[in-house]
């Protein structure tokens, strides 16, 4: 007996049914990382890269390992080291039982009622791992897609909630982020501007957020390395210096916050130079703070192979990709391929997805 | 018992590792002290070494988790047992392997494997489960390439502890060196010896010194003490009575060599008691968990001697007066719903090629 009821619509036998659900990779534009810093961002969803999970009813419930991205497989021994080595050793198992545990909690903290029927639940993803364009999330985040409508209470969870329940899974995990990822995947597809200001987050645990309509991006393109060796392994101190009341740190976090601000203007007003501006400078005001050690040589060498021709450039997230700009155009556009060839990087034009705000029940959870 | 080159290239290899006990000493190994382990044959973790054309880590169709009767039934597992299984623990120990026998010019074939385990010790309950399942993939590995011979076995319970390191898992080699050596061990961690050696001076003692001893465990360990110790912190800040409180814990090590030695069955029974109150003092009620301590205390009511096996979970207790005091025991055991069984020492299981490797 089904406690909660599909509302309006009629026929489709939800016991039977196979539900999918995508989750996009993103891309923080500006502002980030100043979301953990009660700041601002903007962010969005991109065509090029994504999670998917799939659930389907079945008698026990079942979690299945993915074929490779559960590492149980290899080629040989040093195989086995080396994906370890840049893969670290958990797939994405333990990021779906943990949304599992995390979506059972909120729903029995908030009395909403579930039905006893057991699920398979299974993913795919095509996201390259350790490269910032927050895979993890996406998994995790496709997967309470899945579970918000096999359990029929979508309706009943405020839009803005979701997010947090996704870090909250893989902050059991260990995980440290945050929300930004989380809501620009939500929100999928649409440009995203966040306000996390403290104020807001003390009184209702999350943030304001603003769909922005996504033709306002100029075109942008996605530099990464295939080996994305050099990542960055020095633990950074800065958080621990902001709680601690570090003024450089607090005011460049706050200056970082600013150019989200900034960047909505220039968006809205197709301001492309200030964009470029504002890019670059979060990125200048991110190695000042965090230094180069933590960020990583490769990655610093991404985004000035980018500079070196013209165009702007800064980290997608917190390294391994970067996300750029080139104002001149097409001819500039050619340059930096023919630099990051040079570099041995990868570089993609990077593909719009368009919002999937087409649910009607989420439009209901917004009021 | 050098195997057959050719024959490795067929032959399945399987090893057990057994649960431990931690005697008397612990958690003094972590400080630069000195521990007496056993194995036991009650519990065991076995892992199985195949060929195979790729590399294969198999999980466990129950150990890894992946399937569940209900939601409920995946959120009480999760909290009971974790969300990690045996899969990362074996690869970890591959890496871990591997890499050691690069940076010492050990060559290995090119081989593949699938290797596979399972286990039977209980969960969080203090007997060492995850070291038994390195430990044992480690042994399949040293045979599968043919190197138990150049891999010191002083070392192998460092390489062990560095897989388990991989994962996060914070721990000390007592475990680790009871279950490669097998059977009864005496450990001396003196800092003089790590910091010469990397690795203790462990000498096998005989195990029919022990006397009958019994394991009290919960089939539920949900109380087990989740706050955080300072413990190691405080140690490190110089605190004196952690300092002082930690050297005492390894004297009982000392001392219990002797007694045991002797057949001092009434020293034994002062020294086990004196560990755990030590442990007691030094890490306070609310880290120990109020089921563990429970356990310990339904021993010491009867009479019996009692201390944790590990940092908790399951106690070790020796009833001097006999099977009469061991009836008493389980007597007070059922009404509290614990479980409560004679230990079995599981021998040593050194072969000639591991005593060669000792060079």
């Amino acid at each position: 007996m089904d406690p909660n009821p599909k509302p309006a619509i009629s026929g489709d036998d939800n016991n039977k049914a196979v539900l999918e659900h995508r989750s996009f990779a993103r891309i923080g534009f500006l502002g980030n990382p100043s979301d953990v810093y009660f700041g601002r961002t903007i962010s969005f969803t991109i065509g090029n890269f994504w999670a998917s999970a799939k659930l389907e009813p079945s008698d026990h419930l079942l979690i299945k390992p993915h074929p490779f991205h559960d590492l149980v497989r290899f080629d040989s021994l040093d195989n086995l080291v080396y994906r370890l080595k840049n893969e670290g050793y958990y797939g994405g198992v333990r990021l779906i039982m943990a949304m599992c545990k995390v979506f059972r909690n909120y729903c029995k903290d908030n009395v909403i009622l579930l039905h006893e029927r057991n699920f398979t639940l299974s993913y795919d993803t095509n996201i390259p791992r350790q490269m910032g364009l927050s895979g993890s999330s996406a998994i995790v985040s496709a997967a309470l897609s899945c579970l918000l409508d096999f359990y029929n209470v979508r309706h009943l969870i405020r839009k803005e909630v979701l997010p947090n329940l996704i870090l909250n899974a893989e902050g059991k995990l260990g995980i440290v982020a945050g929300l930004q990822d989380r809501v620009a995947q939500v929100y999928g597809g649409g440009l995203v501007h966040m306000d996390f200001s403290k104020d807001h987050m003390d009184r209702v645990g999350y943030g304001i957020y603003t769909v922005m309509d996504i033709s306002l991006l100029p075109p942008l393109h996605l530099i990464y390395a295939e080996n994305p060796s050099d990542s960055g392994k020095v633990h950074s101190t800065v958080r621990r210096k902001w709680l601690d009341g570090d003024e450089f740190i607090i005011s460049s976090m706050a200056e970082i916050a600013k150019l989200a601000e900034e960047g909505r203007t220039a968006l809205l007003k197709k301001d492309y130079a200030k964009i470029k501006e504002l890019m670059n400078r979060n990125f200048d005001l991110r190695r000042s703070i965090f230094g180069d050690e933590c960020l990583g040589a490769m990655n610093i060498k991404m985004v000035e192979v980018a500079r070196k021709i013209g165009a702007a450039a800064k980290f997608t997230g917190s390294g391994g990709a970067v996300v750029a700009f080139c104002p001149d155009g097409a001819s500039q556009v050619k340059l930096l391929e023919e630099e990051c060839s040079k570099a041995g990087f990868i570089v993609e034009p990077v593909k719009l997805v368009p919002s999937c705000l087409d649910n009607s029940d989420d439009l209901k959870t917004l009021s | 018992m050098d195997q057959d080159p050719k024959s490795t290239a067929t032959a399945a290899i399987e090893h057990r590792s057994f649960a431990r006990i931690g005697f008397l000493g612990n958690p003094s190994d972590v400080y630069y002290g000195r521990t007496i382990s056993f194995t036991i044959g009650n519990f065991w973790a076995s892992v199985k070494l195949e060929p195979s054309e790729h590399v294969i880590i198999k999980p466990h169709p129950f150990h890894d988790l992946v399937q569940f009767t209900s939601l409920d039934h995946l959120l009480n597992r999760l909290e009971n047992e974790g969300y990690y299984g045996g899969v990362r623990l074996l690869m970890a120990i591959c890496k871990v392997f591997r890499n050691y026998c690069k940076d010492n010019a050990i060559h290995l074939h090119q081989h593949n494997f699938t290797l596979s385990y399972d286990t039977n010790i209980p969960r969080q309950t203090g007997l060492s489960g995850s070291s038994a399942i390195v430990s044992a993939a480690l042994s399949c590995l040293l045979d599968f390439y043919n190197v138990r011979h150049l891999i010191k076995l002083q070392l192998r319970p460092n390489l062990v502890l560095n897989a388990e390191k991989e994962l996060g898992i914070v721990a000390g080699l007592q475990d680790r060196v009871a279950q490669v050596y097998g059977g009864l061990v005496h450990m001396d961690f003196s800092k003089d010896h790590m910091d010469k050696l990397g690795h203790g001076i462990y000498t096998p003692m005989d195990i029919t010194l022990l006397p009958p001893l019994h394991l009290i465990y919960a089939e539920n360990p949900s109380d087990s003490g989740k706050v955080h110790s300072r413990v190691r912190q405080r140690w490190l800040d110089g605190d004196e009575l952690i300092i002082t409180s930690m050297e005492e814990v390894g004297k009982l090590a000392e001392e219990g060599r002797t007694a045991l030695l002797e057949k001092d069955h009434s020293k034994l029974v002062q020294l086990m008691n004196r560990n755990f109150d030590l442990r007691r003092k030094m890490f306070g009620d609310e880290c120990l968990g109020a089921m563990n301590i429970e356990m310990v205390e339904v021993a010491r009511r009867v009479g019996a001697a009692s201390k944790f096996t590990g940092s908790g979970g399951a106690v070790v207790v020796f009833c001097p007066e006999g099977p009469s005091q061991v009836k008493s025991l389980e007597e007070e055991c059922k009404k509290l719903g614990f479980i409560l069984e004679p230990v079995k020492i599981a021998p040593s299981c050194l072969n000639d090629s591991d005593i060669q490797s000792l060079g």
